[in-house]
């Protein structure tokens, strides 16, 4: 027991003088549960999707409808936007807010168009354009268009069934019934026909349509979807997904490659470099080439199998997926190559990549879309070279977006990476590697 | 012409408090001339890696200057005319002989269009001929030390810089890397050897440099440095019946051994006066030789010394 005893305390002594185990063992599930609990308890302030709203109709209903959804927690309507051009405020059309869903600026609009409703109007029409890039995003926006309006519907439900009634029986037989149907109720209980032609009016109709509700209520609120972007994608789920994961097992790859300079260190073959007629330099961009090199085939190599095994379409937009697959892996690179000019050991630099990474994919978008994130999340996100990569990739891959619509990603993730590698480069010099 | 050359070099080894920071070399000078073989020695942790280190451009000193054959150590293309044998090297294993000596004379600028003629050459002076196309995992560690040995000279290099080149070897493996190394000075070449086999340094070096704590505590000829001064052993045909000739107070018995005699005297007179007395009671005098230790008693010593004096 004693023995035991000795041995259990020779193990705690080394966990606990091992600072990589306890960052993985208690610092990244603590940061991950924080990130997830703040997404999936609600305390978090989800802050809402954001959803084009335009409203051409000028009906009461409409007006009710539109303060139904301003009140939704779950969206975001958005109504104006600034013109690039002029720079002045502009109410958006729905050409412009297809434009922009296309653009992947946004990812829904709701309109109600002219015909929304009117004084003969047998139904409600809306139409809602959408580009499902995320599945998560999708589902919130149209459950809160179909919340905000079955919330309306007490208002406007009898009006609408009567005239779905009337149009399919005739006028005269409706008339005919309510009024017989008035008769019977005044005479037995006694009270004036006027008073209760209304309330007979409705509940008689409520009760109709409680014998297939869906199927009714589908043919009273006419709601037109369209999906602008990404119909033809032959593998939406994987599609979406393809890039976020293959960013970030890029981002453990090549900071693998990265810190492979401690092992070389370790090894005494950087030792031997050293003392060749080399420069630190050279040593250091061939280790980023050789780095960027093992990302581009490796997310290659990822995307071919989601080709063949998922029918992920990467051909089609192939020059600009090998675009952001060179930027992103320049970008990954970097990253782990600061990651190791700042870290005194391999052990060391692999907890706090490991750290990093999962806090990256998890608020980056690699998991779940960034907007579901709280606020404050939202826009750390975009301090992460996983966010660009993501976006670039559902931009090629979804959207089959050209370089323009890429550009500004590009720009982000080559300018991390040449930042961040000129300024590994000047932390080697200063650092644990040589 | 010197071939290397340190002025106050100072080297040192920062932690995040003051109080820990290590002096690895501390103002130290020193050169060493073109095709001479130089030792450096030091017990460990006495700045004799961090010198070399600073000499290959691994570190950077934190003062001071340096140069090899005419260039500053900062120019890192001067280092194609440099070899390196680090101690305790390592290679690719899935590489044989042969590739890590092609893989290195290129990276090194090596020029020459016979570069096979100079592999099987070079694998032929370190004995390992037969082991070119076999892979470095099926080494052993003497094997590896040749191996480093032939790669330190793969690119014709004017210095050599050895850290401890017998690591490892066995007895005619030694003999065979010092004749190596002997042949190496007979090309001109300078060879600076960081090694604890002091009786391996003492019989190849023409230069010793001991360091202690970072500092230069000896330098000078394996000869200065091994002989010891105003001590020298006489030997007498036949042992004085009294030994009153003995006790004068300048020079005193240190050692008696049968009829040899080992005295420490004050001065060179000293030493002509004791001959003289000897003759004058009719001693026949057989020899007198200046009392040498080996290079590893006068580095023990040495070391204690400076312990002692830096208490």
């Amino acid at each position: 027991m004693r023995i035991i005893y000795k041995l259990l305390v020779k193990d705690i002594v080394r966990f606990v003088n091992d600072k990589t185990a306890l960052l993985l063992t208690f610092l990244v599930p603590a940061i991950l549960i924080i990130i997830f609990g703040n997404i999936f308890s609600g305390n978090g302030g989800f802050p809402g999707v954001h959803v084009i709203f335009v409203n051409n109709s000028k009906s009461e209903l409409a007006k009710t409808l539109e303060t139904k959804l301003d009140s939704s927690e779950a969206i975001i309507l958005v109504k104006n936007i600034t013109d690039m051009e002029s720079g002045k405020i502009i109410n958006i059309t729905v050409g412009r807010a297809v434009e922009e869903i296309k653009k992947g600026k946004i990812s829904a609009a709701i309109i109600f168009p002219d015909d929304f409703f009117s004084d003969t109007s047998k139904s409600v029409k809306i139409k809602f354009f959408y580009d499902p890039k995320d599945q998560i995003e999708s589902s919130i926006v149209q459950g809160s268009v179909q919340q905000a309006i079955m919330s309306s519907m007490p208002d406007v439900l009898p009006v609408l069934m009567q005239r779905k009634i009337e149009s399919s029986i005739g006028y005269k037989k409706v008339k005919k019934f309510k009024e017989e149907m008035s008769g019977v109720v005044s005479e037995y209980f006694n009270v004036p026909v006027d008073s209760i032609y209304k309330k007979e009016d409705s509940l008689k109709l409520f009760s109709t349509a409680g014998a297939n509700t869906n199927n009714f209520f589908s043919k009273l609120i006419n709601i037109e979807n369209s999906q602008v972007v990404g119909a033809e994608v032959k593998n939406p789920g994987v599609t979406r997904i393809v890039g976020g994961w293959a960013m970030m097992f890029l981002l453990f790859s090549l900071t693998g490659a990265a810190t492979s300079l401690f092992e070389e260190k370790q090894e005494g073959s950087l030792k031997r470099l050293l003392c060749m007629p080399i420069s630190r330099g050279n040593i250091l961009w061939s280790k980023y080439i050789y780095s960027v090199l093992i990302g581009i085939i490796q997310l290659f190599v990822l995307f071919l199998f989601a080709y063949f095994l998922f029918d992920v379409e990467i051909f089609s937009n192939f020059f600009n997926l090998i675009i952001v697959i060179l930027a992103s892996a320049a970008a990954a690179v970097s990253f782990g190559m600061l990651i190791t000019a700042l870290s005194s050991s391999i052990a060391q630099a692999n907890g706090i990549a490991t750290l990093l990474i999962m806090i990256m994919s998890a608020i980056g978008g690699a998991w779940f879309p960034v907007s579901i994130l709280p606020d404050w999340m939202q826009t750390i996100s975009k301090l992460t070279i996983t966010y660009w990569s993501v976006e670039a990739f559902l931009q090629v891959l979804w959207r089959g977006g050209d370089l323009t619509s890429i550009s500004f990603n590009l720009i982000i993730l080559v300018s991390v990476a040449v930042i961040v590698n000129t300024y590994a480069i000047f932390l080697f010099r200063k650092g644990k590697i040589f | 012409m010197k071939a290397i050359e340190v002025e106050n070099l100072t080297k040192i080894y920062k932690s995040r408090s003051r109080r820990n920071d290590i002096m690895a070399l501390s103002n130290l000078s020193l050169s060493v001339q073109k095709g001479q073989i130089f030792g450096l020695l030091g017990p460990n942790g006495a700045g004799k890696t961090t010198f070399i280190k600073i000499l290959l451009g691994i570190t950077h000193p934190t003062l001071g200057t340096g140069s090899m054959l005419g260039e500053t150590i900062k120019n890192y293309k001067n280092k194609s005319r440099v070899g390196y044998l680090p101690e305790n090297h390592k290679y690719p294993h899935y590489l044989n002989a042969e590739q890590i000596l092609k893989y290195f004379a290129r990276l090194g600028g090596y020029k020459s269009n016979d570069l096979t003629g100079r592999i099987d050459h070079l694998l032929k002076i370190v004995n390992m001929e037969k082991w070119k196309k076999v892979k470095i995992k099926k080494y052993s560690k003497g094997m590896m030390q040749r191996l480093g040995l032939a790669l330190s000279m793969v690119n014709e290099p004017e210095i050599i810089f050895l850290d401890e080149p017998t690591d490892g070897v066995d007895p005619i493996g030694r003999k065979e890397i010092r004749d190596i190394l002997l042949n190496l000075k007979s090309e001109g070449k300078t060879i600076f050897v960081n090694s604890h086999l002091l009786s391996e340094v003492e019989l190849i070096s023409d230069k010793v440099a001991i360091l202690n704590k970072g500092k230069l505590i000896r330098e000078g000829s394996v000869e200065e440095l091994t002989t010891t001064k105003q001590v020298y052993q006489i030997e007498i045909e036949e042992t004085p019946k009294n030994t009153e000739l003995f006790n004068n107070t300048n020079y005193s018995l240190i050692e008696s051994n049968g009829n040899k005699y080992t005295f420490k005297f004050d001065s060179s007179e000293s030493l002509n006066t004791l001959i003289d007395e000897i003759r004058a009671k009719k001693l026949n005098l057989l020899s007198v030789i200046p009392k040498k230790h080996s290079l590893e008693e006068m580095f023990i010593n040495l070391i204690n010394d400076n312990e002692k004096q830096n208490l």
